[in-house]
């Protein structure tokens, strides 16, 4: 049943995101489908308007409390918006009717940009989903929702959980200590602007290179990342730090959770300057081990209880929320931001109702990040990866498209960068 | 569609050069299938803020200087308060929160810098006796009418004025201590949070009940 007052407590994944966030680091990503026909603002807003009560994970607003941050519910009628020229970037939310996420419309494409604070991949994807079907049926198509559209079945509970806390196991906490990471260094382009260079694959060409090497099609990319960065990044072998690939991993399907927030949590693979030399099987072959080593349930509840174990550390607990910012802001200035060399984020087969093909034409998944940000997602036999970076070297890029032809896949390319965005140079 | 011979690559977007190679495309006669807003530059505010912060500081230590070399800091002391009340007060105004809120942390924000002059100046019979009670008194009874006619009423605002009203209660404390001795605007300010104060509890206990739950994640 739909309530009209709620409020939630951030989850453990998304509770520093707030404090850090601003327009160097967005912490912002991209969800869109494209469709067939060109899309009609006020029949969107609409839509968006229809299903926004149902998601009480996303109406919502960020409020401060004396502690903690916190999520209240918010009503205000949403305003769609004309795409932006830059991807995945800041918005502070009192600038969006205090939503947490932006939907935007160009040409023929519908885009849902959310805050990471709010949920991830996976939650976004029911929730824009659920928009567009609500679209094309607004504008006059008949659709069958065939039990997968979120915004036609009843709210659950469940949806609004804090899976992190509800799968937290005292007895299995894990220390953790993470070293520091080989950065990926190279001028920007100035504005923020997010340079996004998409590759386009048949999924079965790529399930079949990955199957050749035994290997998942997450492994497989994965693999191929890590190789293009340590032959293009020519001072890897001469310093200490190892190249470290995060991977996030939906945590749903482990912990038979239907949460609409935040329920991932990164795997890594992680390649040491000693190993420079490896060869791409050796390369896909330790990425096999790591996966299996940290794909364990065992090993996911340990790591999961360590995060949460960090919320419940009394001192942390009982600090006012304007030291906790501070502490967030200096502590992820010193630590976050060097414990990885870049994300690479799968979000799988996207799965739409029958009726509804006929209408998408295509899916796409964008994460930003200041060295390279790699997405991908399929849909129907399409694989799209994403490559969305600040910075102006594409030496990597290069690398990993020369791997994949090496390795005989066919790709088309889509890139938002034009010869004539000489400002942002 | 083009194509890049050099990176074999088919672009689905209108370039005329690959963005890898940067060699000129072959091009077909069909039209690009994908396309993406043409870049715009945006206005960018955190530089006017940066720059009005940087002013405040120069501003300051400007005086700081002309007051050491007449031997006297009190008049950049003062300069200073007023220089940090401007720095804050911009970041309260550019970095905008619910309406009521920020009117509200500006209100107290000018307490404190009126508060900080009576005392630096030694005008503590003003600090104490006028600026509090009277700032206060006025925020309260604003805020009290504001929640009272807002249609798209937020439901922290009972909870800030509850706090605001309890607030308002204390001059009268400094007034039974003995500290007050023009005593009529402390009466007033009061009279208004204790109204203020009994009317939230009597209309509106569950909100602010749950408003303080939410606030201290009970």
């Amino acid at each position: 049943m739909r309530k009209r007052r709620y409020w939630f407590k951030i989850d453990n994944a998304g509770k520093v995101f707030p404090s850090i966030s601003n327009q160097e680091r967005s912490n912002v990503f991209r969800l869109s489908m494209s469709l067939y026909e060109e899309v009609n603002v006020e029949v969107l807003e609409q839509a968006v308007n229809l299903v926004i009560p149902r998601f009480e994970a996303f109406a919502v607003k960020i409020k401060t409390g004396i502690f903690w941050q916190y999520f209240d519910s918010n009503h205000t009628y949403f305003k769609v918006e004309k795409e932006p020229s830059v991807i995945t970037q800041y918005f502070h939310p009192s600038k969006n009717q205090h939503y947490l996420f932006k939907v935007y419309y160009f040409n023929n494409r519908i885009t849902l940009e959310t805050f990471h604070a709010l949920t991830d991949g996976s939650g976004a994807y029911q929730f824009l989903l659920s928009i567009v079907y609500e679209y094309l049926t607004l504008r006059g198509h008949e659709l069958d929702p065939e039990g997968m559209i979120l915004g036609r079945r009843p709210i659950q509970p469940r949806e609004n959980e804090d899976a992190f806390v509800s799968n937290y196991d005292k007895k299995s906490v894990k220390k953790m200590r993470e070293e520091h990471a080989f950065h990926l260094k190279n001028e920007a382009y100035k504005y923020q602007f997010s340079h996004l260079f998409s590759l386009k694959f048949s999924v079965n060409e790529m399930k079949q290179v990955a199957k050749s090497y035994d290997a998942t099609i997450t492994q497989y990319i994965a693999s191929v990342v890590v190789y293009a960065m340590m032959q293009e990044s020519l001072h890897f072998a001469q310093q200490k730090k190892p190249i470290k690939l995060f991977i996030p991993i939906n945590l749903r399907p482990y912990f038979d959770a239907v949460t609409l927030r935040n329920f991932s949590m990164y795997l890594k693979t992680v390649f040491y300057p000693n190993q420079s030399k490896l060869s791409f099987d050796d390369i896909i072959s330790i990425t096999k081990t790591q996966f299996k080593e940290q794909l364990t349930t065992e090993q996911l509840v340990s790591r999961l209880s360590g995060y949460v174990s960090l919320e419940k550390v009394w001192i942390l607990r009982m600090m006012p929320f304007f030291i906790k910012n501070i502490a967030f802001k200096i502590g992820y200035d010193m630590l976050g931001t060097k414990i990885n060399t870049a994300s690479f984020s799968n979000l799988g087969q996207a799965k739409c109702p029958q009726s509804m093909l006929p209408y998408i034409s295509d899916i796409n998944f964008i994460i930003g990040g200041f060295g390279l940000g790699i997405s991908s997602i399929s849909y129907q036999d399409t694989l799209q990866l994403n490559l969305a970076t600040r910075l102006k070297d594409h030496s990597i890029m290069k690398k990993m498209v020369d791997t994949f032809h090496l390795h005989n896949l066919k790709m088309r390319v889509i890139s938002n960068y034009e010869e004539a965005y000489d400002v942002l140079l | 569609m083009s194509y890049c011979k050099q990176c074999h690559l088919h672009y689905e977007t209108p370039q005329t050069k690959c963005v890898l190679c940067g060699q000129p495309l072959e091009t077909d006669a069909t039209k690009p299938t994908i396309t993406f807003p043409k870049f715009t530059k945006q206005k960018n505010n955190t530089k006017i803020f940066k720059g009005f912060i940087y002013l405040n500081i120069l501003s300051f230590i400007v005086l700081f200087f002309i007051d050491i070399q007449n031997q006297d800091a009190s008049f950049s002391l003062i300069a200073g308060v007023i220089h940090l009340y401007a720095i804050i007060m911009a970041s309260f105004v550019f970095l905008s929160e619910f309406w009521t809120l920020k009117v509200t942390k500006i209100m107290l924000l000018t307490l404190i810098l009126l508060l900080s002059i009576g005392l630096l100046i030694r005008e503590t019979v003003w600090a104490l006796d006028y600026v509090i009670p009277i700032v206060l008194g006025v925020n309260i009874l604003l805020y009290a009418i504001v929640i009272l006619f807002k249609k798209d009423r937020d439901d922290d605002d009972g909870y800030h004025v509850f706090l605001l009203s309890i607030l308002g209660i204390i001059p009268y404390g400094f007034y039974l201590l003995g500290w007050i001795r023009e005593p009529l605007p402390t009466q007033i300010t009061f009279l208004v949070s204790i109204s203020v104060f009994l009317g939230l509890i009597f209309f509106n206990i569950r909100a602010i009940f749950e408003a303080i739950k939410r606030k201290f994640h009970l």
